[in-house]
């Protein structure tokens, strides 16, 4: 049986750092921007905090509409049982990550176009 | 009238009687020189000017007529 | 002729207090020293105010009176000035005064509104009445022609004027032109003959009207008769609109002249605003491009990870492949004993095959299907990998994002050029700006309409006047009593009217080639260049340089301007009722030691009374004694007291 997650959240202290990043990365829908975000915490390959209750925000049919996503992340991520946990966990990571990034100065510009 | 405004009187006067000389004899040339002499001093309205003219024009109509 | 005896100050401009400068009544040259700032151009400022109550600053717009008050008495709460000139004309003496007075209630005044205006004249010491006053100041100076007689060396557009019969005020100005040089007096006589011409045609016809055999053509005649003076009165009104529509438009040509700059920066603005409309919507568009793209910058933001892992992920997969293909191989081999080998179709020796068999290991079939379905979820993976490492076009995104950006900051560079603009127009009444320009484009179109209207009414006069004379003809050959006494008579003011229709334009040329000729003489007097001729005058009393060769000259310097200025108003000197005395401010200042020397020499021919405002470097002392000698009449000096005063001192009287 999967016990992965069938939706995905995002946590409340998140909610207005979401909105922020999507105004400024000029993304459509805040969706985009927590796969943005999502991706951040993947390339910068930093360990994931734990987060209080999230709020439901997406299904994972909107998140990952032809599974792809699923195969993506058990590719990048060998070892993870729980995909769309995983993907959960790594999105508000990194939204809570960029939003730091962007307060002190930083440059969405910068962040989406440098080399690592 | 002053100096300037006779000498200027007389100029205005020599062109009417050139004219007058070579296009216009018929017309008498003390006549002209009233009308002429009429417009340069009277400060009367146009409309009193006019009856000056017009019978001083009658004047000499019937002088010539007599 | 004009001649000024005397001019009284109090507080006007930097003469503070009651100041006199007195002039000699003998023929000749009085000079007023006085460097820059010092207030000779305030000299010339108070003859025009105490004559037509208004003061010149620069470049020719009209100075607000609250501002010509003395400074230093301002700041001391006392404000106002006034101007009494002393002068005679036509053997009599009249003072006239104009006095700048504050209103009661006003103690700290900030606009002309402040003030009010008394004037009044003199004439043989007794007050005339405004009316009066006002008739004998225009017959004395009309204003149009004032620049004739006081000459700001500053102000030469208005003498440019001149050459230009397009403009309204060159028309204007030689209409006042011609009026003091007597041509009114012929155009009054044409227009009294003209309407009794009229009359008399009336009379002949009622005349025929009164008899059986001419009733017809005395009807018709009469028919025509009030026709051409419905047409007389229709085109008289016209004209009166077109003159009005003229005057209009010159002020409002005056006006947008004033305001060129801020109607310039006005259009600028709409340019950019109209720009900046444009960008908005490209930056629209391209927000939008951009948005669209974002969605995969994701992947783009993982491409090298996606890559690293799909590749590491297809080696896993070429091992297993290969694994797969060996227990393939084997198997077929197990099955097909002595049979060519699957894979490469050769024949396998019996010893290979024994070799094979030995470390055989053949995979179970659950250790196959494992494989099978590892290899199938790593393409799976490799298929995603691939998927989202394509889409992820990182460049595209960057040259979209680089692309709003330059939209953005060419917004922002728009706009701040906009704000710059907006402080500029701060305090700039737009909306009556914009009402000029739109009643100066309406007037052109009234101006056209009336001017249509005008030759359309112009060309049934002409016709109803040439079926008048048809009729006329006709009257003529039938010989009745009453009419041929009115047709007597008709006949005698129509040759009085020809003759001084024809007059007019035969006086006017005369005038022209008078004025012509005189100020060729004066300018041969003062010019230096040789091979200059003399001046040709234009129909609006423009004169422009000829040179010997017969060919004119048609762009001078300031300098020459001047000169050619100066001819001018010789001229008209000469051949006008009305003469008085030239004030003249830097005179000299554009012209080298030779025109100044010339021109030194030639003013007291030109009229009597001269009066030079000018500074030592522009025309020393010693020049002008020399050069004058008895005709120097009067000597006076500007003496600086402080920065905002100024007293008159005689040199000489």
């Amino acid at each position: 049986m999967n016990s992965d997650k069938k939706t995905i959240g995002i946590a409340a202290s998140n909610a207005s750092a979401l909105a922020n990043i999507a105004s400024i990365g000029r993304f459509a829908s805040e969706l985009d921007a927590a796969k943005f975000a999502m991706a951040y915490t993947i390339k910068e390959e930093v360990s994931i905090g734990s987060f209080d209750s999230v709020d439901t925000k997406w299904n994972v049919g909107s998140f990952d509409p032809d599974g792809s996503m699923r195969s993506l992340l058990e590719a990048l991520f060998p070892d993870t049982t729980e995909p769309y946990r995983l993907a959960e966990s790594l999105m508000n990571e990194g939204i809570k990550r960029l939003d730091e990034a962007l307060s002190s100065n930083g440059d969405f510009y910068e962040t989406l176009f440098s080399s690592k | 009238m002053t100096a300037n405004e006779e000498s200027q009187f007389q100029a205005l006067l020599d062109t009417v009687e050139r004219l007058r000389n070579e296009k216009f004899s018929s017309l008498d040339p003390d006549l002209v020189k009233e009308i002429l002499w009429l417009h340069a001093n009277s400060t009367a309205e146009p409309a009193d000017l006019s009856r000056c003219v017009e019978l001083a024009v009658d004047r000499f109509l019937k002088m010539e007529g007599e | 002729m004009l001649q000024i005896k005397a001019l009284h100050l109090e507080n006007f401009g930097p003469f503070k207090g009651r100041q006199i400068i007195n002039f000699s009544s003998d023929d000749g040259v009085t000079i007023i020293y006085g460097e820059n700032m010092r207030g000779k151009t305030s000299l010339l400022n108070a003859i025009r105010f105490v004559f037509f109550g208004k003061v010149i600053g620069r470049s020719t717009k009209n100075m607000p009176l609250h501002k010509v008050g003395n400074w230093e008495e301002a700041s001391a709460g006392r404000y106002g000035f006034s101007v009494r000139l002393d002068f005679d004309d036509s053997g009599h003496n009249y003072e006239l005064t104009r006095r700048c007075v504050l209103k009661s209630g006003i103690s700290a005044p900030s606009s002309d509104d402040d003030y009010g205006i008394e004037h009044y004249l003199k004439k043989d010491g007794d007050v005339l009445g405004p009316q009066q006053s006002q008739a004998e100041l225009k017959r004395i100076l009309p204003e149009q022609i004032s620049r004739f007689f006081l000459f700001d060396g500053e102000l030469l557009q208005e003498y440019e004027d001149l050459l230009s019969s397009e403009t309204d005020m060159g028309r204007k100005i030689s209409e006042a032109i011609e009026r003091i040089l007597g041509v009114p007096v012929l155009t009054s006589a044409r227009a009294t003959l003209h309407h009794l011409k009229e009359k008399s045609e009336h009379r002949e016809a009622t005349a025929a009207q009164g008899d059986q055999k001419t009733r017809e053509f005395g009807n018709q005649l009469a028919d025509l008769h009030a026709q051409r003076k419905e047409l007389g009165k229709e085109l008289e009104r016209l004209e009166s609109d077109l003159d009005r529509a003229r005057s209009q438009k010159a002020s409002l040509e005056e006006a947008m002249k004033k305001k060129e700059r801020v109607a310039a920066l006005l259009e600028k603005r709409d340019t950019i605003e109209k720009l900046l409309k444009q960008i908005e919507s490209k930056r629209v568009a391209k927000e939008s491009e951009v948005q669209q793209a974002m969605s995969s910058a994701w992947c783009a933001l993982l491409t090298e990870t996606l890559r690293e892992t799909n590749k590491s992920l297809r080696a896993r997969e070429s091992t297993l492949q290969t694994e797969l293909m060996r227990a393939d191989v084997l198997k077929s081999l197990q099955v097909n004993a002595g049979a060519a080998c699957p894979a490469c179709m050769q024949d396998v020796s019996s010893e290979a095959q024994e070799r094979l068999l030995a470390s055989l290991h053949c995979l179970s079939i659950t250790d196959r299907s494992e494989k099978d379905r590892e290899l199938s979820t790593l393409r799976r993976k490799i298929t995603a990998l691939q998927q989202h490492e394509e889409s992820g076009r990182a460049a595209v995104l960057k040259v979209l994002w680089n692309g709003l950006e330059e939209i953005l900051i060419d917004y922002s560079a728009k706009r701040s050029e906009r704000e710059e603009i907006d402080k500029q127009l701060e305090n700039v009444d737009e909306e009556a700006l914009r009402k000029t320009k739109f009643d100066f484009e309406n007037i052109i179109r009234q101006i056209d309409v009336i001017e249509k209207g005008i030759t359309k009414t112009r060309a049934t006069l002409d016709e109803n006047i040439s079926d008048t004379e048809a009729i006329q003809k006709r009257l003529n050959k039938l010989s009745i009593g009453s009419v041929d006494g009115e047709r007597k008579r008709r006949q005698f003011f129509s040759d009085l009217h020809s003759l001084f229709k024809d007059a007019v334009g035969a006086y006017r040329e005369q005038l022209r080639k008078r004025v012509e000729a005189d100020a060729s003489t004066h300018f041969q007097a003062l010019t230096t260049e040789p091979e200059y001729a003399g001046l040709q005058i234009n129909g609006s009393y423009g004169l422009t340089i000829r040179h010997r060769d017969g060919s004119l000259i048609p762009v001078r310097s300031a300098g020459a301007e001047h000169v050619v200025a100066l001819c001018l108003m010789g001229a008209l000197q000469n051949n006008a009722p009305l003469r008085g005395p030239i004030v003249i401010d830097s005179p000299f200042g554009r012209l080298d030691r030779g025109h100044t020397r010339n021109i030194v020499r030639a003013l007291p021919t030109m009229t009597k009374q001269v009066v030079l405002l000018v500074y030592d470097d522009e025309l020393p002392p010693d020049l002008a004694r020399s050069e004058l000698k008895g005709k120097l009449r009067g000597e006076w000096m500007l003496e600086r007291v402080t920065a905002r005063h100024t007293n008159l001192a005689a040199l000489k009287e």
